[in-house]
């Protein structure tokens, strides 16, 4: 009987022991947080301002129109993000709730002081997911970004999660990282961090109006160029054809546009939808250099003008013409960055891989050594499929 | 004949009985006389009315004044008259004698008739035990689409039939055995002969022996007293009101144990994954059948711990929801005034008593119930603000996820865990549904039924009978019966299927 007793208690022991193993965490109800959607960090002359985007459920959710817009605000000035996000409870009545972040904007200035600080936050602190997406404010402020309404999602920061998702996905304009890669490319050596950028154009003069929203043309907040990094600190900015080029180069293209066009050929458009890049390391006298050959697959989709699309040697003129385009694409990337001096492409890493001990010698100085690095770009490009119909209708009319 | 036997003095043993059993409104006794060797022989007759079958006692009666007006008594003595009566009466109904005087009451109070015979110290038993009670109808309880409809009644000699019309084998073998020092219910143990193992045979056997108790009302009662672990909320014994289901589980080398006045039969041994099939899945296509019972293990799972995952995520655990998710369940969360914990438990209460209500309710009053439940709390209480929109749809699919459960016993074992699962999350977040899942999954482990592992065959896993578990196979791919049950080592299929893939291909009959 007491054995008996005795593995009674044993068990319980042990199943009681096993609620002091869940470690950190609290139970709150969903009405007592302020689910944080998107932040925004800006320099200020004292330190830093932090802007904060909040979704408010009841304008998100409720039936009827509600007089309230769908997400708030709340800004925080100060040195050190916990103690912002703390003493926003000052400001707001709900304890901040980031695990559903999903955007993070940085000022230019903030960026150029370097972003480091953040990237710790957020990868230390235990509540955030890493799978938000992070943007550079162009020509504008976080906090202008943050305090502007969008069309079409009621969540200014799910637009610019999704548009960036999307885009990374179907234009190859931009570049959408996420917090694991941008850590990465930071603290890597061969390699450096391009963050894409968010404008404000023609920002609406009345703000909270919705009115004045819908009858606007553009969307307030639109994805455009990418900044690039020396480690955590901002540099410049490239555009979105060079962005192209370097999504080319890093082999991030899933589908995109591509096109030709010359006198004779008229616009032809396709649709890219497969990339592939090959990237090698190469000794040439003494020196590295880099070869990249990047192959493309691609559908033409749209035919202006009256080329004959039919003949082989057009589809073989048609690709040269486009593998020049993104082959130009590639070099411009190629020029700016190197202006920069910093390799996003990785190139660094690829050298380090193939050339271990030769590595050792550039590492301190690859900033410099970017610069001069060779690097010959060869695209392979491939028509697939010309679309249903051969030549375009109105050929035959036009002879 | 002992001191039990009765008096040879008819007088004496009518006015004994008379006093013990001690009233006249459904005890009945006929005097008779006969004239023998010109001398008034008394007999008398016992029956209890409405215990005894009115039509027998009408042919009775009928054959015994027949053969008590008869000439030919003369010259017989009191031990041929004796025979004579029962010869006579044999051709009506089953006559048997007896000389015990408790026997007697016994035999009256289950509604045979006694014929006493002046001089004699022996009686004639003559059946005539009541009539069939209920006719046999569909089974309401567990009810099916396809398949044979009957289910048992009250009656244990009809139950019996039932089976026996099933499985007209001669090994099926019946025990029989009265329990209960008041109520004498008859129980009988069925069990096919050279399948089922004598070894728990004997042990069922034993366990029904040492009850010892007044009454026995219905087979739950044996179910409690016979039950391995009688303090786990886990049915370890398959009721089942439908006789193919007993006959199946008699085929594979189970033991069915009747309760006369119940019409649910009892089987064991009865593992986890037999309170989750129904004797349906059998005569469905076999890809239909393993579906639905794949669907039933969902269903099972989302009944145990939906509400607990409702209240585990959105009190500790938001980010695990989809942010679109989240938004919408924020929003409707927004106003209510009480916590996720405090909403989920009282709907799931309110489900629970309306439930109940349902059941206990008159069938006259059966729409109030419904009204109430879906207006009342459904619509207007998340109208009014009290509860929010997503509690009902949660409380829904608890309840329809449970309703999909098959066995009544296993889905009330579930539903009291539920309550266990809510109150973890509550506490403790996903990490105490997971701690509760673990504790669930020992106490399922540590659990027999008639000796043998109640996860048989998943956790003592085995391949062969794995083929009729979770999912079911094809009829001829399970060839042989369940080892672990069974002594018998011949397979019960004999052929593949008898129209061969080949046949189906070249055969064609214009």
């Amino acid at each position: 009987m007491k054995s008996k007793w005795k593995r009674i208690f044993a068990v319980l022991l042990s199943v009681v022991m096993c609620f002091n193993l869940c470690g950190c965490w609290n139970s709150r109800e969903l009405n007592t947080l302020a689910f944080v959607t998107s932040m925004g960090f800006d320099k200020t002359d004292t330190g830093i301002l932090m802007t904060v985007q909040v979704f408010n459920p009841r304008a998100i959710a409720s039936q009827k129109t509600v007089n309230e817009t769908s997400v708030i605000v709340y800004t925080q000035e100060g040195k050190d993000i916990l103690e912002m996000l703390r003493r926003m409870i000052t400001q707001s009545p709900r304890k901040m709730n980031g695990t559903h972040l999903q955007t993070v904007i940085f000022g230019e200035d903030f960026a150029k002081d370097g972003i480091s600080m953040v990237l710790d936050f957020f990868t230390r602190e235990h509540q955030f997911r890493t799978d938000m997406y992070f943007a550079v404010a162009h020509g504008t402020t976080a906090n202008n970004i943050l305090k502007t309404q969008t069309k079409l999602e009621t969540n200014p920061s799910n637009k610019l999660f999704s548009s960036l998702k999307s885009s990374d996905e179907i234009w190859a304009g931009n570049k959408a990282i996420k917090l694991i890669e941008l850590v990465n490319a930071i603290v890597s050596d061969g390699n450096n961090a391009a963050i894409t950028g968010v404008e404000l154009t023609n920002p609406p003069q009345d703000k909270d109006n919705i009115n004045a929203l819908q009858r606007m043309e553009e969307d307030p907040v639109v994805i455009k160029n990418l900044a690039v990094f020396n480690k955590d600190k901002f540099v410049g900015w490239i555009n979105e054809d060079e962005c192209k080029g370097y999504n080319y180069l890093t082999g991030n293209v899933s589908e995109t546009l591509g096109s030709a066009e010359s006198k004779e050929v008229g616009k032809i458009t396709m649709e890219v939808t497969h990339t592939d890049a090959k990237r090698r390391a190469a000794f040439v006298n003494g020196k590295p250099s880099i070869n990249v050959e990047i192959h493309v697959d691609a559908n033409i989709e749209n035919v202006t003008g009256t080329y004959d699309i039919t003949k082989e040697e057009n589809l073989n003129k048609i690709e040269k013409l486009a593998a020049e385009k993104v082959e130009s694409q590639c070099l411009g990337s190629l020029i700016r960055t190197k202006e920069y001096g910093c390799d996003i492409y990785g190139f660094g890493e690829l050298i380090h891989r193939t050339y271990p001990q030769y590595w050792k010698t550039v590492k301190n100085n690859w900033s410099e050594e970017f610069r001069n690095l060779p690097v010959s770009v060869k695209v392979d490009y491939k028509i697939l499929a010309t679309g249903p119909q051969g030549n375009p209708f109105f050929e035959k009319e036009n002879k | 004949m002992g001191k039990n036997g009765i008096s040879s003095s008819i007088s004496e043993n009518l006015k004994q009985i008379t006093n013990t059993i001690g009233n006249d409104l459904d005890f009945t006794v006929r005097v008779f006389d006969i004239l023998l060797n010109k001398h008034v022989l008394k007999g008398a007759v016992i029956f209890i009315n409405g215990m005894a079958d009115t039509n027998k006692l009408n042919s009775l009666s009928m054959e015994l004044n027949e053969t008590i007006l008869s000439q030919t008594w003369d010259g017989l003595t009191l031990e041929d008259c004796f025979i004579k009566l029962k010869t006579s009466l044999l051709c009506q109904v089953k006559v048997s004698v007896g000389s015990d005087s408790e026997t007697i009451y016994e035999e009256v109070l289950s509604g045979n008739t006694i014929l006493l015979l002046d001089g004699m110290d022996r009686y004639l038993i003559l059946n005539t035990i009541g009539p069939d009670g209920r006719s046999i109808t569909e089974s309401t309880s567990q009810t099916i689409i396809r398949g044979p409809k009957e289910a048992f009644t009250e009656k244990l000699t009809v139950n019996i039939t039932l089976i026996r019309r099933i499985i007209k084998a001669k090994s099926l073998k019946i025990e029989k055995m009265s329990i209960g020092n008041l109520t004498k219910t008859n129980v009988a143990i069925l069990y096919l002969d050279q399948i089922a193992k004598e070894e728990m045979l004997n042990e069922v056997r034993t366990r029904l022996k040492n009850i010892k108790v007044d009454s026995i009302l219905d087979s739950g009662y044996i179910e409690e007293y016979i039950k391995d672990d009688p303090n786990s909320i886990f049915p370890t014994i398959l009721n089942s009101e439908r006789p193919d289901a007993v006959a199946g589980n008699l085929l594979e080398g189970k033991i069915a144990v009747l309760v006369d006045g119940s019409p649910y039969v009892l089987t064991v041994p009865a593992f986890f994954i037999d309170f989750m099939q129904v004797s349906e899945d059998y005569y469905h296509h076999y890809i239909i059948s393993s579906f639905i019972r794949l669907l039933r293990y969902v269903a099972l799972i989302l009944t145990l711990i939906v509400p607990a995952f409702y209240i585990a995520l959105t009190t500790f655990h938001q980010e695990m929801i989809p942010t679109t998710l989240l938004v919408s369940i924020a929003a409707q969360r927004e106003g209510v005034p009480f916590p996720a914990f405090v909403e989920v438990f009282l709907m799931e209460i309110i489900f629970e008593i309306l439930r109940e209500a349902g059941i206990r309710m008159p069938r006259a009053v059966g729409s109030a119930i419904s009204i109430v439940g879906a207006l009342v709390l459904g619509q207007a209480a998340v109208q009014a603000g009290i509860i929010s929109a997503f509690i009902v749809i949660i409380v829904s699919i608890t309840a329809i996820t449970s309703f999909a459960i098959p066995n009544y016993e296993m889905s009330n074992a579930v539903r009291i865990i539920r309550f266990g699962f809510m109150i973890l999350s509550t506490c403790f977040g996903l990490f105490g549904v997971f701690i509760g899942l673990v504790l669930l999954t020992l106490h399922l482990s540590k659990l027999k039924s008639l000796g043998i592992p109640y996860m048989t065959p998943l956790a003592p896993a085995n391949v062969q009978e794995n083929k009729d578990a979770l999912i079911r196979f094809p009829l001829w791919k399970m060839r042989y019966r369940p080892r672990m049950i069974s002594k018998a080592k011949t397979p019960r299929v004999q052929t593949e299927p008898p129209v061969s893939s080949e046949q189906s291909k070249n055969q064609e009959i214009y």
